[in-house]
Formats: structure tokens, sequence, C-alpha cells
């Protein structure tokens, strides 16, 4: 088949055989060149251009920018395709990735010190940042944000499934609550954008909490042109909702309270039981080959002094009660890995 | 005598005169191989399927070489072409920026990836 225009032109608007397709397909991968073309077609706006020509004049401009999409849509997490569950947390969600620059996570961290009266710079946190690995190409994800503060000895509690009132406490407290948000659903351009969230949650926005009420909630967002934004409460929570109600809450309160995350529906079953037995049993080696490597060795009676543990004995020969506390351990760890979106597969 | 080179744990006649062997396609030893120049045309054939039309616009403009600013402006243009006026939850009338085209920029390339993934 000789591939002309009009047969381009077909293919671009989706009126070809499969097997046309397939040669078409064939015949662009051969002449990468003709995808130039291929765009025009493809560009009902085409005429809609800047005055002064900003626009691509040579090939290699084209295939440059198609180079970046290309790698930047290959690195589109494959967790994004698939609606994130509500069970899961998405801990490695980036946060900023859809902001200008990618910093809002780092500037709402710049906002907290200074509010804690920690004077910062935020073009040197940014570096600082890139320099520790927080901020990666496509932002900072989730857990990494409160690293800078916690650097700077302040109290830095990372918690999930929050509700309204842990915002109020908070700030109650005096200490500086950040707020993880889906920012589409935020600045809630128009209709169409809600249609698109029942295929995933995005939490991809930190924002400061400065002041919150029954009916609305005061904000600072570091990509808005405003000092401070105010939304109403379900205006708020919809956006809020997307990041299972994550917030970064940073004190210098010295006062901690635990905030396990909550694992309990968490279902286990199966091999996972077993793996369970042996993370505990293997956790039990890591324990006492450490103990023993500090000079630590078998003694009926605990005692410090001379360095005598009696949990210093084989795994099995452990009282049941030592081994529920290994198996807790290991329960937890793998409910959380679970829970924090990962899939756990037996592969012998 | 046809030579023999080695292909990824295969050995390829190239330049063999037997009309009944099938003909082999070498692929490129630079960057941009067969197999990318492959993924780039279903890259481009899932833009023409994107289905919101501003983020297939942010999309087509960004290879055209306009910066996230830029095609703000362009979307504008492109608002006023069509008669088009979109408002926010505060029922405020949304004028495109650069954070605007960022965000309908990565909602593309979620889509992309999730298109790529299902052609045929």
């Amino acid at each position: 088949m000789e591939i002309t225009n009009d047969i381009l032109a077909a293919y671009v608007e989706g009126n070809v055989s499969d097997s046309d397709r397939e040669e078409i397909r064939q015949y662009l991968a051969d002449n990468p060149e003709q995808l130039e073309t291929v765009m025009i077609m493809m560009d009902e706006d085409y005429d809609i251009q800047l005055e002064g020509s900003h626009r691509f004049n040579n090939a290699d401009s084209f295939n440059s920018e198609l180079d970046n999409l290309l790698d930047d849509v290959s690195k589109v997490p494959t967790i994004s395709l698939s609606p994130i569950s509500k069970s899961v947390l998405p801990m490695m969600s980036m946060a900023a990735k859809n902001s200008v620059d990618n910093y809002c996570a780092i500037r709402c961290e710049g906002i907290a010190l200074r509010k804690l009266d920690v004077e910062v710079d935020d073009d040197e946190l940014i570096e600082e940042s890139k320099k520790d690995g927080i901020i990666k190409e496509h932002g900072t994800a989730l857990f990494n944000i409160g690293k800078l503060a916690g650097k700077r000895g302040l109290n830095v509690a990372h918690r999930y499934n929050c509700a309204f009132e842990d915002i109020s406490n908070a700030l109650a407290e005096n200490d500086v609550v950040l707020a993880v948000v889906d920012s589409s659903e935020l600045l809630g351009f128009n209709e169409s954008e809600s249609e698109q969230d029942r295929e995933g949650f995005s939490p991809n926005h930190v924002v400061v909490v400065n002041s919150i009420n029954e009916e609305q909630i005061t904000i600072v967002d570091t990509s808005s042109s405003n000092a401070e934004d105010v939304y109403t409460i379900p205006h708020f929570a919809c956006a809020w909702d997307d990041s299972s109600n994550y917030l970064i809450i940073i004190s210098k309160n010295n006062k901690y309270v635990p905030h396990p995350i909550d694992l309990a529906e968490v279902p286990i079953s199966g091999d996972l039981l077993e793996l369970r037995e042996a993370i505990a049993e293997n956790a039990h080696e890591v324990w006492a080959f450490n103990r023993m490597k500090e000079g630590w060795s078998y003694g009926p009676f605990r005692d410090d002094e001379n360095k005598l543990h009696p949990d210093l004995i084989p795994y099995n020969r452990l009282p049941e009660s030592e081994k529920e506390y290994d198996r807790e351990m290991a329960m937890n760890t793998i409910k959380l890995v679970q829970k924090l979106g990962w899939e756990l597969k037996k592969k012998l | 005598m046809p030579k023999l080179i080695e292909n990824s744990g295969f050995n390829v006649s190239i330049d063999s005169d037997d009309p009944e062997k099938p003909k082999v396609q070498i692929p490129d030893g630079g960057e941009d191989n067969y197999e990318r120049r492959q993924r780039k045309v279903l890259l481009m054939e899932a833009i023409s399927q994107l289905e919101d039309d501003d983020q297939r616009f942010v999309i087509l403009k960004r290879l055209q070489g306009y910066n996230s600013k830029e095609i703000a402006t362009l979307l504008q243009k492109k608002w006023q072409k069509y008669g088009i006026k979109k408002y926010n939850n505060k029922k405020e009338l949304v004028v495109p920026n650069a954070a605007y085209v960022d965000v309908r920029t990565q909602r593309a390339k979620e889509n992309l990836k999730k298109i790529i993934v299902n052609i045929k």
C-alpha cells in the first residue's frame, strides 16, 4: 500500500482497517520523520499559534519533545492506572507533580518552619531537598514530607485517616498542619474533572492549613496567587479525601501521641500466614545475631551488666509469649506493605 | 557464504541471497532504536485517542515546542475562538494559566499510559 497523506489522515481519524493500521504503523516506525506530519494533521487547532512563532522550527525540536513525552508517559506509575482503593494509603504518591514547579511540598515546609520561628529560605530548602534525595523529578513522595523539619529538630507526625477535628486540635496546640490534596479537585475546574476523578485518586498537592471552623477552611496554597484561599468544608473534604485524609503535623511541642496506621481491616491468609512465621523467625535470628555480636550470651535471667539474656535460644524453643511478639511485628509488617499499596506474590 | 552476526543471542543472516528465507529487520544500534520508534508511533496514536479536548490540545502544543505559560495563552485563544467558558466550583470564570495547563498535561500523560496499554 502506498502511504499517502490521505491515508495518514484516515489513520489519524481512526478510519482504517486493522491490517492497514498495522502497515501504517510499520511505515511510521520506518519513517519517523513522518510523525511530525501526523502531529500536524492531528491538531485541529494548528492555526492557533503565538505571534512571533515560538513554535518548533525543525524536526529535531519535535523529536526532542516527543522523546520527552515518551519518557514522561513511561514513568507514569502503574499504580495510577487503576483506582487507588480507599483501603490503600498512597504513601508513595508524589506531592507536587501537578503544580507549576513541583516544589509545593518544600515550600509548605518552608512556611511551616518560619511559623515555628526557624528562619529558612525556600531556595536553600529546595537545594537541600535535591541533595538529600527528598525531592525527585516528579515531586516529593508523601512519606518524605516533613523531613526538612525533622532535620531541624522539630517533631513531625505523619497521620492518615484524619478528621477535621484532628486539624482543629493541632492548630489549637499551635502546631503547623500540612494537608495533602488532589489539586484538580481543590481548584475544581469543571464538572468533567470530577468525572475523571472516579477513575482514581490523585493526592498530588500540599497546602498549609491556617484555620478551620465548622463551615470553611483557610489554607495557604503555594500555587495560588492569593495569600490565603478559603474553601467550604465539603469542597476541601472532596480534595483531601484523595490522600486518605493525610496530614503532616509539625510541632515544637514535645507531647508525643503515637498514631500507628490502622491495619485491623487488612486481610491476611494462606501463604502470607506462612510468610509471617518465616519473618518472625528471621527477626529473632537477626536480633540474636546482633546481641551475640555485642557480647551477649544465654542466661536463665536477663542480666544487663553481664550481658545475659534468656531469649538467646533457637526460635522454636522460645516461649509462645515471645514468639507472639515477633509474630505480631511480622503480621503488622505484611499488613502495612499491603496497606501501602504493594502486592506480595509467592514466586516458588 | 553468509556472514553471521550476533543479535541478542540469535545468529541472523544479513546477506543471504536465498529467496526462501524471510527478510530480517535489524534493529538500529543507536538510542532511537526500532522498538523506541514503534513506541513513539503508538504514543502518537494514543494522543489522537485522548477524549478530553484540552488534554489533547496541551499535548500537541507541547510537541510544537511551547511551554506551559505559552500554552495557557494559546488555550485562552482557543476558548475565545470557540466561545468556550468554564467555571470553577466557586462559580468563577476560569482563565487558563500555567498551573491549569500543567494539571491537564499530567492528566493527559496518565490517560496516554492507559490508552497505550490497551492499544491493539
